[in-house]
């Protein structure tokens, strides 16, 4: 079956201002999401996760590679051919308060995407509401007079407006109260099953990440280290910085002690082209081919890992041989 | 939306203004055209309440026995003209070139930003005095002459507010919904870059009402006899330890009209500002215990 999304060998940098050379924002992610699934992308602030985020859902306009919506390339297409099929994917953003305008109510900002699109009145906001359990009578409000959760809820209804294939959810409970981010993400979850939504959910936190993914991808300096299925990663990392942002995950039982591997400093600046790994300069295990050599992906088990020394690949060798 | 009490700060200045604007245009000729004929023998003849007043000349007369009032009210038509007109002109031109340049960005906002920054440089007064050297100062001149002295900053608040507006995430949702470059001006940009221009165009036009009256007052301004509160102030120079009120009442006219024009401004402003239902608490210092 053709994924809803497809990405290959995206790429995107900005140049610095005053000439001061370039970023490396994205280097070369491939991925694919296929219908009613959930893929996670994780990473720390700054690994372009984000700016993925909107290069799938083409806001950003990628450097090379391409971007297969259900097979049909719209990374090459016209703005204005573009327009007409964006209906496929729609994303929800990391704060319902910025994302939604401070002069519509909720049913004029809910209605919009369907104005846009000349199809208004073809579903109704009450409907939409109802959908992400909101009462019809919070139509007539407006974004300051509704809380955090509500907003969001909002935000997720305005994005279904036009019944998309897909929803790229970039942090979308990262803003919210604890108490409220299980709400949203249930809400999610319920949506996803009702419509067979595909998700691309971009995180930093691999707690909220773990429950509701179905494969997670793990980001790092613009390329994608370590993906596979979301329980394989989370129970048995592979690469050193996976197992480093697991282990950072708190502990809930009191008592219950977790080997920290502490961090090593800061990522290198993305401004720099490295030789090696970009991982090498904070890593516990890094050698001599990592600071010279950049990791190839390779399969380990049901993993792809970019790592010249991923743990497990020396047992499941040993296994085989 | 609740009702609110009307706000004084904003319609009592405009209200002054729409009254100095009216007895401006529909003054004179109500009085009557004898108040610009020259009567030699009641020169400098003082205002009604003091001894030596003239019947029928309230304010008192200049140097060519010229009635004051009917003057005065005369000389407003330039220069509210001038003022209302070359603001409107500025920040029309503002408009447009602000959304151009923030909304389109690259190429075309470093052409008009840089022409915005080397058009600041020039000092305008000098420039203005050749121009009208050049071809004249009727009122259409100076109006084009005044528009090109203020539109920088209508173009600049206007860039500034275009660019924060189209990278809210608010907009950029709507672009991924399909939506036009037409669409996303006219539905979410628009509607707060004009509030701000209707500021600005307040405060340019008390700004110009003071320029013209300099030009007028340098000689610069429209060729007498059609009088202007420059050029009556002007006149009535050599005369103001003997007849004040020659310079009184134009001087006078400029300040309310600058005056409520700045007051109108304000208030616009804090009414756009709160109107967006934003209220900002971070901010929102309470000057009292942090000043």
């Amino acid at each position: 079956m053709t994924p809803v999304i497809e990405l290959s060998e995206l790429a995107k940098q900005y140049a610095l201002p005053g000439g001061a050379g370039r970023l490396t924002a994205v280097d070369g992610v491939s991925l694919s999401v296929g219908a009613g699934e959930t893929y996670a992308l994780v990473g720390e602030s700054g690994c372009g996760k984000s700016t993925l985020a909107r290069m799938a859902a083409m806001l950003v306009a990628r450097d090379s590679g391409e971007v297969r919506w259900s097979g049909q390339p719209v990374s090459g297409m016209s703005r204005r051919a573009l327009r007409k099929v964006r209906d496929h994917t729609q994303i929800v953003f990391q704060d319902p308060a910025a994302a939604l305008s401070p002069r519509l109510t909720v049913t004029q900002a809910i209605e919009e995407p369907l104005h846009i699109r000349g199809r208004t009145g073809s579903r109704s906001v009450a409907e939409l509401l109802d959908a992400v359990g909101l009462d019809a009578s919070m139509g007539a409000r407006y974004p300051r007079e509704l809380s955090g959760g509500q907003r969001q809820r909002v935000v997720v209804a305005r994005a279904l407006a036009l019944d998309p294939k897909l929803l790229v959810l970039d942090e979308p409970v990262a803003s919210l109260d604890v108490s409220v981010q299980a709400q949203v993400l249930n809400l999610l979850a319920d949506l996803q099953e009702a419509h067979g939504l595909a998700y691309l959910l971009i995180a930093h936190d691999l707690a909220v990440v773990s429950s509701v993914a179905d494969r997670i991808g793990v980001m790092y300096l613009g390329r994608i280290v370590e993906e596979g299925p979301a329980e394989e990663i989370v129970t048995r990392p592979r690469h050193p910085y996976t197992q480093m942002l697991i282990a950072s995950v708190p502990a809930f039982a009191p008592g219950q002690r977790t080997v920290r591997r502490t961090v090593l400093g800061d990522p290198p600046s993305p401004t720099e082209r490295l030789a090696g790994c970009a991982f090498a300069s904070r890593c516990a295990s890094a050698t001599a081919v990592c600071r010279e050599e950049a990791p190839a992906a390779r399969a380990v088990g049901s993993v792809v890992v970019r790592c010249h020394h991923p743990s497990g690949a020396d047992e499941a060798a040993e296994r085989l041989g | 939306m609740r009702r609110r009490r009307l706000d004084l700060r904003l319609w009592a200045p405009l209200g002054v203004l729409l009254v100095v604007v009216v007895a401006c245009f529909a003054g004179p000729g109500l009085l009557g055209p004898e108040g610009a004929q020259q009567a030699l023998g009641e020169r400098l003849a003082p205002p009604a309440w003091l001894s030596g007043a003239v019947d029928g000349k309230p304010l008192g007369t200049d140097a060519f026995g010229r009635d004051m009032l009917s003057r005065t009210l005369e000389g407003g038509r330039v220069s509210l003209q001038v003022g209302f007109g070359a603001a409107t002109g500025a920040v029309v031109i503002g408009l447009v070139l602000g959304l151009v340049a923030g909304y389109r960005g690259g190429w075309w906002d470093r052409a008009i930003m840089t022409v915005a920054d080397v058009w600041l440089a020039f000092p305008f007064l000098v420039i203005a005095l050749a121009a009208v050297a050049v071809v004249g100062s009727d009122i259409p001149v100076l109006v084009a002459l005044l528009t090109l002295g203020g539109w920088v900053l209508p173009t600049r608040v206007t860039r500034t507010i275009v660019q924060r507006v189209r990278s809210e995430d608010y907009v950029v949702a709507a672009a991924g919904a399909g939506a036009s470059d037409l669409y996303l001006v006219r539905r979410h940009v628009l509607p707060q870059v004009l509030p701000a221009n209707l500021v600005v165009w307040s405060f340019t036009v008390g700004a110009l009402v003071v320029i013209e009256g300099a030009l007028s007052f340098l000689g610069l301004g429209v060729k007498p006899p059609t009088p202007s509160w420059g050029n009556i102030i002007s006149d009535g120079t050599p005369f103001l330890e003997t007849a004040w009120w020659v310079v009184a009442w134009p001087a006078l006219m400029i300040v309310v009209t600058v005056m409520c024009a700045n007051a109108l401004g304000t208030a616009l402003r804090r009414r756009w500002q709160t109107g967006s239902g934003v209220l900002d608490t971070s901010t929102a210092l309470d000057t009292r215990v942090a000043p």
